[in-house]
This record gives C-alpha cells, sequence and structure tokens, in this order.
C-alpha cells in the first residue's frame, strides 16, 4: 500500500442508463507501468478521465494517497488527454512556462531538455495552431511532465506521432519507470507496450476483463494474451 | 426523382421528424410558436384604432439600417475566411459526384434559403411594437420577414461570389474591397450630409436620407428594405421595382458563379472546411480562436503569473495575438448606442440611460477567455482553488468593461441632465453590470453546461440575469429614498457586486470537473 501512487477503488461511471465502467479497481506502484487495452468504447478513456477529475464518478481514487480531486492530488499528476490540448495563441515554449508557473516552480532545464528529445525545440516559438496533430500531441506530453508529476497517465499517447517520437517516447516510459514514478497508459496499439508493462489490464464492456502481470504471461506476448481474451474468453 | 431533389426532400423529411422524435427540440419548437402567438395577439389586442401609429420613414429608416448592418457583416466574411453555402456531406458527396457544378450551386442556394428564412423568423417577434408604434400589420411584418430572408441570402451569395473571384488574386480582392468600401462611404456620406444640412430635427433627417430616392440605392440592403417600406405604405409599384433591382443583382451573382467560375469547388472548398471544423467544435464543445489568419507573435513570455495567476497573464497574450483590444467592433458600437440613446433621453437624468446601458450588455457580455479555458483539460488540472482560478480568469474582460464605462458615460455628463457624481456612479453601476452579467453566465453555464438546446438556455440566462439584477435594482429604489441620487446608484453597485461575487462562490464547482461543462 505504502508504495501505491495510484490507487482506483470501486469506480463505476454512468452515463445516463449507459454504464461506462462498473466497480473498476486497481492500483499502480511507485515505478510501475500499467496499461489499459480494449476495444473501442471498453471505457478505457473514461476511467482515464476520471482518474484525471474531469468526470464526476461513483467510488474513490488516490493520487499519492490524496483524493484525486484535491489540490495535493493535482500536483502529483500529469495527464495526457486523448486529443492534445494545446493554447493556439501560445508558443510552444510560453506553454511550458504556463505550466511552470500555473504549479509555482522554477525552470529547471528540465523543459528545455523535454522539447529537445521530442524535437520540438526549434519550434519554440511557433503558434500551437502552428503546430501539426503530431507536434501538438509532442507539446501536449511535454506539458504533462514540465512538472514533473509522480503519476503520469496517458490517453493514447502514440496516436499521431512520427517514429522519432513514439521512440523517444517510449525511452521516456522507461525511464519514468526507472525514476520511480507510476505510469499508466491507455492504448489500443498493443505493440506500442509490448516491451515495458508491468501490469496490463484488459477492459472489455467497462469492466477489467483480465488482469495479467508481466511475469504470468506463461510465455504469450501481450497481443496473444488480449485476443485470448477478448475474442477466446479467457478470463481473469 | 433527380438525387438532388430526393436529397433535399429527404433531408427535410428527417428534419421534421428529428423534432418529433426529440422531446427538446418538440418542447422549444411549441414554446416558441406559444411566445410568437403571444405576441402578435398581445400586439393587436395592445392598441385600438386611433392609438396605433402610422409608417413613416423612421420605420423605413430601421429596416433600411438593420438590413445594412446584415448584409455588410455577412458580404464582408467574403475578404477573410468567405462564406460556403455548402456542407461538408456536399462536398465529399456532390463536389466529387457526376452533377454539373451549376446544379450543385442551385442544390446550395436552395439549401441556404431555408437556413435564411429560419434566421428571418426571430423578426416575427417584433410585432407587437412595429404594430403599436407604426401600424405595421401581421401581413406588412411577413413582408419585412421575406425581405430579411431575402437580404441574409443575398449577402451569403455575395460573401461566396467575392471569395470565389478574388481568392488567391490580390489584385481583384483589392478592387472589390474598394468597391465595397467606396459603395459603403457613399451611403454613410449621404446620410451625414443630410444630417449636416437639416434645419431642426436630425433624426427625422436621417430617417428620411435613409429612404428617399438616393438612400434606397444601397445595393440590396437599400433595394430591399425600401421595397418593404413601400410594400406597408401601399406603394407596389414603387416596392416591384426596387424587388426587380435586387432580382437582377442576384441572378447576375448566379451567372457570374456558374459562368465566370465554373470551376468554384476549390474556391469553396476551404471556407465550406472552415466552417464545419467550427461547427464541430462547437459540438464537441471546443471553442476555436477569432484570431485572423495571420498571427503576429510579438513579444513572447508570459511576463508574469504564479498559480491562478497564471492564467489571466495568458489570457493578455491570447488576447494581444487575437488582436482584440479593449473593446471589440460591436462593442464600440454599442458605446455609441448608449450615447445617441441618452442624447434623445437627456431630458430625463441618468437612470434611463443606465438602464438602457445595462440592457444592451446583455447582447455581448460574455464569459471571455474562460469559456475557451473549460474546454481544455488544465484550467481543472492547475492546483488550485477553483474560486481563485474563476476570478483570476475573469480579470481579463475588466479593463474593457471600464473602458466601455467610461466612453459610454463621460459624455454623458456633458449632455445629460444629471449631477456629474451620479454620472460618475452610473458609471461605477454599469461596471458592476458587466460582471453581475458574466456571473449570470457563470450561473446558466453551471446548471445547462450539457444542455443543446441553445434557445432554451438563453431564455433561462434572461430570467437569471432578471432575478440576479433585482436585488441591486431593489436596493437602489430603497436608497433613492433616503439618499442622493449618485449614492443610490452606488448602492445598487454594491450589491451588484456583492451578487456577482455570491455566485462566483456558488458555481466554484464548475471548475471540480469538466463534464458538468459540455
Amino acid at each position: 500500500m505504502a508504495d501505491e501512487l495510484l490507487r482506483v477503488e470501486h469506480v463505476t461511471k454512468n452515463y445516463g442508463k449507459t454504464t461506462a465502467n462498473r466497480d473498476i479497481s486497481f492500483s499502480v506502484e511507485a515505478g510501475q507501468t500499467a496499461v489499459l487495452l480494449g476495444p473501442n468504447g471498453a471505457g478505457k478513456s473514461t476511467i482515464i478521465k476520471c482518474i484525471a477529475g474531469l468526470l464526476r464518478f461513483k467510488g474513490d481514487i488516490y493520487i499519492g494517497g490524496e483524493p484525486n480531486k484535491s489540490l495535493g492530488a493535482k500536483r502529483k499528476l500529469g495527464y495526457v488527454p486523448e486529443l492534445p490540448a494545446v493554447y493556439e495563441l501560445l508558443t510552444v515554449a510560453e506553454h511550458l512556462e504556463f505550466i511552470r508557473r500555473a504549479w509555482r516552480m522554477e525552470d529547471d532545464g528540465y523543459g528545455g531538455e523535454l522539447l529537445e528529445r521530442l524535437e520540438l525545440d526549434d519550434k519554440r516559438d511557433k503558434l500551437g495552431r502552428e503546430l501539426s496533430k503530431g507536434m501538438q500531441q509532442k507539446l501536449s506530453i511535454a506539458c504533462a511532465m514540465v512538472h514533473r508529476p509522480e503519476v503520469l497517465i496517458f490517453d493514447e499517447p502514440l496516436v499521431g506521432l512520427d517514429p522519432h517520437a513514439i521512440k523517444e517516447l517510449k525511452a521516456i516510459f522507461r525511464e519514468l519507470r526507472a525514476a520511480g514514478r507510476a505510469v499508466l497508459i491507455s492504448t489500443h496499439m498493443i505493440d506500442s507496450v509490448e516491451d515495458y508493462w508491468d501490469v496490463a489490464h484488459i477492459m472489455m464492456n467497462g469492466e477489467f476483463a483480465a488482469t495479467r502481470r508481466a511475469d504470468e504471461t506463461e510465455g504469450r506476448d501481450l497481443e496473444e494474451l488480449f485476443f485470448a481474451i477478448t475474442e477466446g474468453g479467457e478470463r481473469a | 426523382m433527380s438525387a438532388l431533389t430526393y436529397l433535399t426532400l429527404t433531408a427535410l423529411k428527417n428534419r421534421a421528424k428529428g423534432i418529433l422524435r426529440s422531446p427538446a427540440k418538440l418542447v422549444y419548437t411549441l414554446v416558441i410558436v406559444a411566445l410568437l402567438a403571444l405576441v402578435v395577439v398581445s400586439g393587436m389586442l395592445g392598441g385600438q384604432e386611433g392609438e396605433l401609429g402610422a409608417p413613416n420613414s423612421q420605420l423605413g429608416a430601421i429596416i433600411v439600417g438593420y438590413f445594412a448592418l446584415m448584409f455588410l457583416m455577412t458580404a464582408n466574411s467574403g475578404f477573410s475566411t468567405g462564406m460556403s453555402i455548402f456542407k461538408m456531406p456536399d462536398v465529399n458527396f456532390l463536389f466529387a459526384g457526376p452533377f454539373r457544378p451549376v446544379r450543385v450551386l442551385f442544390h446550395g442556394m436552395l439549401n441556404q434559403m431555408g437556413t435564411a428564412f429560419i434566421m428571418a423568423a426571430v423578426i416575427l417577434f417584433q410585432y407587437s411594437w412595429m404594430h403599436l408604434s407604426y401600424g405595421v400589420s401581421l401581413g406588412g411584418l411577413l413582408v419585412v420577414v421575406l425581405g430579411y430572408a431575402a437580404v441574409v441570402f443575398t449577402a451569403q451569395l455575395t460573401a461566396m461570389a467575392i471569395y470565389c473571384l478574388s481568392s488567391g488574386r490580390d489584385g481583384v480582392r483589392r478592387a472589390l474591397r474598394a468597391v465595397y468600401v467606396a459603395a459603403t462611404a457613399a451611403w454613410v456620406g449621404y446620410i451625414g450630409f443630410r444630417a449636416l444640412g437639416a434645419q431642426g430635427d436630425v433624426l427625422n433627417a436621417v430617417c428620411d436620407a435613409a429612404v428617399d430616392g438616393v438612400g434606397r440605392l444601397f445595393p440590396v440592403a437599400g433595394w430591399l428594405g425600401a421595397a418593404c417600406y413601400e410594400a406597408i405604405l401601399g406603394e407596389y409599384a414603387g416596392a416591384l421595382a426596387l424587388v426587380g433591382a435586387w432580382a437582377v443583382f442576384t441572378v447576375a451573382l448566379v451567372v457570374l458563379m456558374a459562368k465566370i467560375d465554373q470551376d468554384y469547388y476549390e474556391d469553396v472548398l476551404q471556407s465550406t472546411e472552415t466552417s464545419f471544423n467550427t461547427q464541430e467544435a462547437a459540438r464537441e464543445g471546443r471553442i476555436s480562436e477569432s484570431a485572423p489568419k495571420k498571427v503576429s507573435v510579438g513579444k513572447t513570455g508570459l511576463g508574469g503569473g504564479r498559480g491562478a495567476s497564471a492564467f489571466y497573464y495568458k489570457h493578455r497574450i491570447e488576447n494581444r495575438r487575437s488582436r482584440k483590444w479593449l473593446l471589440s467592433g460591436m462593442e464600440i458600437v454599442f458605446v455609441l448606442v448608449n450615447i445617441g440613446f441618452a442624447f434623445f433621453m437627456r431630458d430625463t437624468g441618468i437612470v434611463a440611460p443606465l438602464a438602457f446601458a445595462a440592457y444592451m450588455m446583455f447582447f455581448y457580455v460574455a464569459m471571455g477567455r474562460l469559456m475557451k479555458e473549460m474546454t481544455k483539460p488544465y484550467v481543472y488540472l492547475v492546483p488550485e482553488p477553483p474560486t481563485k482560478k474563476l476570478l483570476w480568469c475573469l480579470r481579463e474582460s475588466a479593463a474593457g468593461y471600464l473602458v466601455s464605462a467610461v466612453l459610454s458615460f463621460a459624455p454623458m455628463a456633458l449632455f445629460v441632465d444629471a449631477p456629474v457624481d451620479s454620472v460618475a456612479a452610473a458609471a461605477v453601476a454599469y461596471f458592476t453590470y458587466a460582471y453581475l452579467f458574466t456571473a449570470g453566465n457563470l450561473v446558466t453555464e453551471r446548471v445547462f453546461g450539457s444542455m443543446t438546446v441553445k434557445a432554451l438556455i438563453f431564455l433561462f440566462y434572461f430570467v437569471v440575469l432578471l432575478l440576479m439584477a433585482a436585488p441591486g435594482i431593489v436596493a437602489g429604489i430603497f436608497a433613492a429614498m433616503v439618499l442622493p441620487e449618485s449614492l443610490a446608484l452606488l448602492s445598487l453597485a454594491g450589491v451588484n457586486v456583492l451578487i456577482t461575487l455570491l455566485a462566483v462562490f456558488l458555481c466554484r464547482n464548475i471548475l471540480s470537473c469538466a463534464e458538468l461543462n459540455n
């Protein structure tokens, strides 16, 4: 329990009569990378948005031991939304400055480092509206990381990225794990998380159909596991 | 039945079915029809024979002026983003399909005409006062509705033609712009000239000029506005001649599009995509920046802000880059209207101009950048108290409201029959109304954030504003019994501030989750 940086307890989310998430519980420990897998409409983005504090839900979510809507929890969270969230009239560098100021942080050079790694350093003075979808996604990632959060949640982070950015982001995921951060990634691109996941939660119809740890795969890769569960009826 | 006819009829049928199947839309339609009936009946009962006004040049000027405003604003978009009478499915299916461009053009025009009629239906709600003040009959009002629909339709067609003809051709764009500016300047100049030469009643001179033989020459708005006025007067021959001028102009535009610019698809594509993206963004709760195409970045860096105040510094940069200065063009028009109203009411004191200016504010006060902010995750994620974030997000509008108050009321001090301290207090009260209405927006958003029927939200907003404004008005009335006028107005302002702060505090949860707002 002590190093569980993200804890989700019995979360249910309804939209009218439709249940998007039903009694979801899981946790992500420090230094762990958890992935949410599932077909379209499985409820991955909904649980991610609940964790980010954007939706109302039944149940409890704790970030760093604090309720997810408290200021303390927000300080520890980094969130990369499914659609890149950039301000049209702010330059790339100003986005990072805004986040630093809003989180009351000094510039420790990490923002610049992120821009360099994500090949955005030559776009510092470009406006958000001038960036391509892929570049906006990279900027969104940099914004979520620049305040060095303990918990990072990524909603389909690789969509629209170029090969270099995908490679770099995968390296970043590994570094975050090594640095003791809790990382939760929602994706339907199974092969993209194949080589760095610790726990995989496979979602179907708003529920966890199965949870597997990386050392419990019995030699099967994640894709085989996914289809065995979603199409073959394997459970638990 | 041809494919295009099938498409039009099926879309119409499905739209009608949609109204019947959606309870909210059905209720809304019934409410609108009931309100319309109420307005017409109350208008008819409101004035006995002999008490009704008669149509005069004031009525004509109102019609022509309103038509001109609509025409100029819509046609002007042809110089920038363009105006498309097509929708995205038209582009995907019809542009790429085996249809002659001119037939596709007519299909777009037909659909656009439907939209123009819906927009024009709003005029029906003006029946009561038009009937009482100018004796306009229901038939006369229907003529105005028809005229307005024709203006909207022609303005959109004009904008599309301007865009198609000038897209990528700077010389043509400059020439068309010169014609647009020259025609407008000549018309305004003529009316101004008549006003300056008036012996006595300036207002009547302006009204006469708008509908006389020269004033009515102004393209589309002058022709159709004066035609409606003539029809209301029963001068059908004059009306027909003016309608003829409009018909020639419209046919000429169509011929121009069909003959000269046969390959208009490419020109229309961009404006169709722009309007599609805007509609999609609105549907998904995103709000696009209304910034010019070419943004000058200028000085970079926020230059200040820690925690919640970072939003304010960010908004300052965004306003600068979107060229939103203290007042928008529309706000300047409202300032001028406020001064104009105060001039005509100068003998009645400062309360009537203040009430009018506050009423006008209803049409343009909004939540500013907070609305845009709520469509992005950061305002929810930033670890700061929600009330603080709300207040910092609302601060960017303060300077504009202040300037609007000063520009509206400072000139009033020169001619309104009221002591200077009362006018100053009225300016303060006006400023507090701006934030009271902003808070009204916030309350409406908090309650109805997920509603899609915008007209119902608008009605609710109106009721909320009345309720929120009531305590200040009551306080002002009671204070006026024992205190001088200026202090009574300041009491009103003080209560407005309290109500505003209370509303912001009660709505702070609007930032606790995004779901409440989209």
